[in-house]
């Protein structure tokens, strides 16, 4: 137990992405969570994006595109399989299927799978269909008056009011500020 | 400089290939093409007719290159073949024959309501799939080997023609390997060659071919010097005698730098030359002297207006094509369509997303440094499986 709890750790997580040859790029490791920012081009032809992944105290990472921007690049369409269109949060697996668990490599399953959604992501820019494959959970527009009416359980409120996630967005706004400046100040000296 | 036997592996131009090769007719509507012409070749032996008994037809032009490209705006493909008759051209005329494989057709039940008479051919409409062009053919007792003759557009006269000899005169410049010279690929090509099946650089001029005649119909399609684009036979072949000088002469590290070469060198294989201050265009019949595949520029300067300018845009294009470096899927894809039409870029793209879905469903998609999302590579870093969610 004690060595599973060693190889799944944050500080396991986080130099397994260091190493990674996949994800070439600079983070922080903090003692309840860290972030990882790097440069993800999908395929031979794709861009390059910057993508931040933030891994916290409930095991589950996230990943957040800085840039370029998703919303921009879509022209006004909505972007399929994401949890918000403005901050470019992508939807990369199932959450109560079981296909994350806290034993598994955020560099070799998790960072794959942030690849493989900008792939699709680009031919969806070309296609204007999504190709590739996933679950819309139900859209408010398509529930029953009954599910609607419905009180939201306590469950769903703690959902709402989850501070890792919260704490994860904070760190996004920050490393987008910090990312723009950066790329303002390079431009400033080119 | 390494010197590799390896092709070059470039997106841009496996990309651009696949839409070629997506242009052109399907396995089976090749095979069809050939159980008709077969049938068609049977009915005329045994229309009775002494003349046809031993006459012989065989597929010409792109169909029998392997060159074919759909074509705007239908589904028929057109087809072109020879009806040979083995006769001397002396003992007949040219408007005898085009009559003797016309009655032919027109007396059997099933092409009698498919036939359409052309200038110099016979056509039979097979809708949805092509059309079938059968231009009749005698012997050039002048041109030893395989030399033809074949009715002019007014049918009152014979004119040399050599489709065989045609055909195995692009065969053989087709057959010319580019010399690739990429240290990177003789680096990675131990990782690189399980990505390509294709692993051959044959075929490439034809593949060339194949954008130039796709981009010509892209081009003039609503161009107002529509009528004067240039005919396939003449891009054909001033493009195979600049693809032969090219290569001889070059080395290449990428297949689109070839290409843009090869746009570049075949205006020069347009001879020119002035007659009383007239100027006098001629694209020789590499397989038959007499014939001249730039007939019709003599009529008018615009054929070389419509030329040079459509040259110079693609020249641009392919230019720029070159050019771009990680720009996004979608970059390219719009840049192709400029160059090959919104349908087939589309078309191809899905295919590759359905492929990559399939891959990604079997647990073969995985990552590799410097390639991004590769399928059935080993060296990959292949996740577990998941689902994308939400909204």
């Amino acid at each position: 137990m004690a060595i599973l709890k060693h190889r799944t750790g944050l500080g396991y997580q986080f130099a397994a992405l260091k190493q990674s040859a996949i994800s070439p790029g600079e983070g922080k490791l903090n003692a309840s969570y860290f972030y990882w920012e790097c440069d993800v081009q999908p395929t031979e032809l794709g861009r390059t994006y910057r993508v931040l992944i933030f891994y916290g105290g409930d095991y589950v990472p996230r990943a957040f595109v800085l840039s370029p921007n998703l919303q921009e690049l879509a022209g006004g369409k909505e972007i399929p399989h994401l949890y918000s269109q403005e901050k470019g949060y992508l939807c990369l697996y199932h959450p109560s299927s079981g296909e994350w668990n806290a034993s598994m490599s955020v560099a070799n399953d998790f960072v794959p799978w942030i690849y493989m959604w900008l792939m699709f992501f680009e031919q969806w820019l070309v296609l204007g269909e999504w190709h590739g494959g996933g679950i819309h959970p139900i859209r408010p527009e398509h529930m029953t008056t009954q599910e609607k009416t419905k009180k939201p359980s306590k469950k769903k409120k703690t959902y709402h009011r989850y501070p890792i996630r919260e704490k994860a967005y904070k760190v996004y706004e920050n490393r987008l500020k910090a990312y723009n400046k950066t790329v303002l100040e390079a431009g400033d000296e080119g | 400089m390494t010197k590799s036997m390896y092709p070059i592996i470039n997106e841009k131009w496996t990309l651009l290939r696949e839409i070629a090769e997506s242009l052109e007719l399907t396995e089976t509507q090749k095979k069809l093409a050939e159980e008709r012409y077969e049938a068609v070749a049977k009915v005329l032996a045994e229309s009775g007719n002494p003349l046809l008994e031993h006459a012989k037809i065989y597929p010409q032009g792109s169909f029998r290159l392997g060159t074919s490209v759909k074509p705007l705006g239908r589904e028929e493909f057109d087809l072109d073949f020879v009806c040979h008759v083995p006769i001397d051209s002396s003992m007949i005329t040219s408007k005898e024959i085009y009559s003797v494989v016309g009655d032919a057709l027109s007396s059997h039940g099933t092409y009698e309501k498919m036939l359409e008479p052309k200038k110099r051919c016979w056509r039979l409409n097979y809708a949805g799939d092509f059309h079938m062009d059968i231009t009749p053919s005698t012997i050039d007792e002048q041109h030893s080997g395989d030399g033809e003759m074949v009715p002019d557009k007014e049918l009152s006269d014979w004119k040399e023609s050599n489709p065989i000899g045609y055909a195995e005169w692009v065969e053989r410049m087709d057959s010319i390997s580019p010399t690739v010279s990429s240290p990177r690929m003789a680096m990675e090509s131990a990782s690189i060659e399980p990505l390509d099946t294709d692993n051959s650089n044959n075929g490439v001029l034809k593949k060339f071919i194949q954008i130039i005649k796709r981009n010509r119909d892209v081009y003039f399609q609503e161009h107002p010097l529509g009528d004067y684009a240039p005919i396939s036979i003449l891009l054909t072949t001033i493009a195979a005698k600049a693809y032969q000088m090219c290569v001889e002469r070059k080395s290449y590290t990428d297949m689109l730098e070839l290409f843009e070469d090869v746009l570049r060198a075949m205006p020069r294989f347009i001879q020119r030359s002035n007659e009383w201050g007239d100027s006098k265009y001629m694209v020789e019949n590499p397989s038959h002297p007499k014939e001249n595949f730039a007939e019709k520029w003599n009529d008018s300067r615009l054929y070389e207006d419509a030329f040079n300018t459509w040259n110079s845009d693609f020249i641009r294009l392919v230019r720029e094509l070159r050019a771009m470096e990680g720009k996004g899927l979608d970059v390219y894809a719009n840049k192709m369509k400029e160059l090959l039409g919104k349908n087939p870029v589309e078309r191809v793209i899905e295919v590759r997303a359905k492929s990559m879905y399939d891959h990604k469903s079997s647990g073969t998609l995985g990552i590799l440094a410097g390639l991004g999302t590769v399928a059935n590579t080993a060296s990959a870093v292949t996740p577990k499986k998941n689902t994308f969610f939400g909204s």
